[in-house]
């Protein structure tokens, strides 16, 4: 499991996140929630590596199970690929766009870097046949799989490559920041159906400020963060009750 | 005969000339090109800086080519000797391309390639032997595209010119495996004065390879080749140009097209390697609906000058012309592209779109753009569009979010960046290239 301890971040001085604690644990989901301006996507940055933020204090580590006190990795030294070769993968809430660059080329290079070692490493073909097994299961257009990473892509369709890159990579530690946003009513239920057929072995944590619209039915813990901490922990309640009252009431 | 000292003079043009055995009116041609470089200078425009210093007086004009068997493998630049390793080029193949004169292999190829040439008529013959062989093509097309007071080094060119090809393609002929310039040459370094003429008849397509994706190293400084193509009526040519020379060569290259009606050029081409390259092919549209096409990539490493662009010029109706050029430059190097696009009075509803586009892979480098539009005819249809590219921080977070190392992230990124390029090499080709950008990104960029 990922164990976030005490993580305190500021960027370019400002401080983003206060004594943030959660566990992604694998074989779980979990929720995060929260007001726009909160800090769910920060966190997600900071466990993805990106340079822009800086810990003050705290630690993320990958530990074996719960409450085992067991250091195995310390994902903060690591740079963003040896996070990612760790056995995470954090959805952007913007892809970016890499011109030229399909997505079967992109999967594969990727695919390589994180699966090299393994005994059955897919070839090129297999991996191109799962790709376009997936692009029609997730409602992709043949077609721009064919163009550069996110080129010219919809929104919705930007969202909806983060997913199937998800599927074909097999992360162990998954973060979808906003996974929902710029999607239609359609695509938004592939969600639900592509988080319930991962892996039980994969760990979850989804970013939401809207979480009842991806409608997936069960969550082990979720969290509440509010102004860069955690505000609240518990279990499906909380979805409900932000639901018809909103974040205000949570507010210390 | 004094072939292997340096300089050049009248004296020295009449003894390459009966080294050759040419006819009178070859050496007359030679004769007049050499007044006509005397008498023009450097160019204005350009990598200015780089050429004052040039001194025609050091310069090899005329190297037989067993001139080239004395050297070993250890006199090719250890550079040079890492970058086949990391390439994978065979052995066999590697001496050739360092000039060492050992059979290449795809002397085999063109073998079987050579009767299908007979059996369709076709002329691929090394020029100097055209020469005598096939006097009334020469005749009529030698400088015809590319006029001998065209610039210093084409006239440079005409007075000095060895090696090369002619390929006269007869009408409706239609040659599916391309021709590749090496099938005529016993090293690639015999390009230094190269002279090239493809007449390409009524109907006919074909397609021609210059240069090689793996770097060539060259003794000799200076190469002014000129390459000259004759489309006729419905004719479609495909050139592709890779240019990897070593940093000690001034690549200095005139090509140029003249294409009738419905007739189609394209030229491809890549220039890697040369510490100053000067090049920019030209497409004469003289016939309704002609069409000429100049996909180019430059790379501008660290002391690297590209100055290069394309030309269209309309003289018929209803013609279009694309140039699309791509370069890469790093700190140290720097890329000018110099695109001009003229349409004539004559010519109605022309339509022609000029692209250019950089990307910089770090602060240091530096990219101009000259863009030059003469339309005399309102009618013309064109446009220019011009960027210049970074890779941004989002993308590589992006990559490497995905498992890429950041050298890895950028590697993808500079091959999405040349891909529109590379889609339009031949196979073979393409698939060494991605293999040189991705040890060109590994070599410099930390």
């Amino acid at each position: 499991m990922i164990r976030i301890k005490g993580l305190t971040v500021s960027r370019e001085g400002d401080m983003i996140l206060r004594d943030v604690s959660m566990e992604i644990i694998t074989g779980e989901k979990i929720l995060l929630i929260g007001a726009n301006g909160s800090g769910k996507t920060s966190l997600a940055r900071v466990l993805m590596g990106d340079p822009l933020y800086t810990v003050i204090s705290g630690s993320i580590d990958v530990v074996k199970n719960p409450g085992s006190t067991e250091k195995v990795t310390d994902l903060l030294s690591l740079d963003v690929h040896e996070r990612a070769r760790r056995g995470l993968f954090v959805s952007f809430q913007v892809p970016v766009e890499l011109p030229g660059v399909s997505a079967y080329e992109f999967l594969h290079a990727a695919y390589r870097s994180l699966h090299e070692k393994d005994a059955h490493i897919k070839d090129i073909d297999d991996l191109a046949a799962d790709i376009d097994k997936l692009a029609k299961t997730l409602a992709i257009s043949p077609a721009i799989l064919h163009r550069g990473v996110n080129e010219g892509f919809s929104g919705g369709e930007r969202k909806k490559l983060e997913l199937l890159q998800m599927l074909i990579l097999k992360p162990r530690y998954v973060i979808l920041d906003e996974p929902d946003s710029g999607m239609d009513v359609d695509a938004v239920r592939k969600i639900a159906e592509v988080v319930e057929v991962l892996d039980p072995e994969v760990g979850v944590l989804l970013i939401s400020h809207d979480a009842q619209r991806i409608g997936i039915k069960k969550f082990d813990r979720i969290f509440i963060m509010e102004k860069g901490h955690i505000g609240r922990v518990g279990g499906m309640e909380l979805v409900e009750e932000v639901a018809r009252k909103g974040y205000e009431t949570h507010a210390a | 005969m004094q072939h292997n000292s340096t300089g050049i003079s009248r004296v020295v043009i009449e003894e390459i000339s009966a080294a050759k055995n040419e006819p009178g009116w070859m050496r007359r041609k030679r004769l007049e090109a050499f007044d006509i470089f005397e008498k023009t200078p450097l160019p204005a425009v350009g990598p200015v800086n780089q050429l004052k210093d040039l001194d025609f007086k050091k310069i090899h004009y005329y190297i037989k080519p067993q001139g080239h068997l004395a050297r070993t493998w250890d006199d090719v630049p250890e550079e040079i000797r890492k970058k086949y390793d990391a390439l994978g080029i065979p052995e066999g193949e590697r001496e050739y391309l360092a000039g060492l004169g050992a059979q290449y292999e795809s002397e085999m190829i063109y073998h079987s390639l050579r009767q299908e040439l007979i059996d369709k008529g076709i002329v691929f013959e090394d020029m100097s032997v055209a020469v005598t062989k096939y006097p009334d093509l020469i005749q009529e097309y030698f400088g015809s595209v590319i006029a001998v007071d065209n610039n210093k080094f084409a006239a440079l060119n005409g007075a000095v010119w060895s090696g090369g090809s002619l390929v006269h393609i007869p009408p409706g002929v239609y040659l599916e495996a391309p021709l590749h310039n090496f099938f005529q040459m016993s090293t690639p370094s015999q390009g230094q004065f190269e002279r090239t003429l493809i007449i390409a008849e009524e109907g006919s397509s074909f397609e021609f390879i210059e240069g090689c994706v793996a770097p060539l190293y060259s003794e000799t400084s200076m190469h002014a080749g000129v390459v000259e193509i004759v489309i006729k009526k419905g004719a479609h040519v495909k050139y592709s140009t890779m240019q990897n020379w070593s940093k000690n060569v001034l690549n200095l290259v005139t090509k140029g097209s003249y294409v009738e009606e419905e007739g189609v050029v394209e030229w491809v081409d890549g220039n890697v390697g040369s510490g100053v390259t000067m090049k920019y092919p030209s497409m004469v549209l003289a016939g309704r609906k002609a069409k000429g096409q100049l996909v180019s990539l430059a790379y501008a490493g660290d002391g690297q000058v590209i100055d290069s662009g394309g030309k269209a010029i309309h003289l018929a109706s209803e013609t279009v012309s694309r140039i699309e050029s791509r370069s890469i430059v790093k700190k140290g190097g720097r890329s000018s592209f110099r695109g001009s696009v003229t349409v004539d009075k004559n010519a109605d509803n022309c339509r022609s779109s000029v692209e250019c586009v950089s990307l910089h892979l770090d602060d240091g480098a530096r990219s101009e753009t000259y863009p030059r539009f003469t339309l005399e005819n309102a009618s013309a249809q064109t446009s220019h569009e011009s960027s210049i590219l970074r890779i941004t921080e989002e993308q590589l977070l992006y990559c490497m979010s995905r498992g890429l190392s950041a050298q890895e992230a950028r590697g993808a990124i500079v091959g999405g960046f040349v891909e529109p390029f590379s889609m339009e090499l031949p196979m073979e080709y393409a698939v060494e290239f991605d293999r040189l950008v991705e040890m060109e990104m590994a070599d410099g960029v930390g």
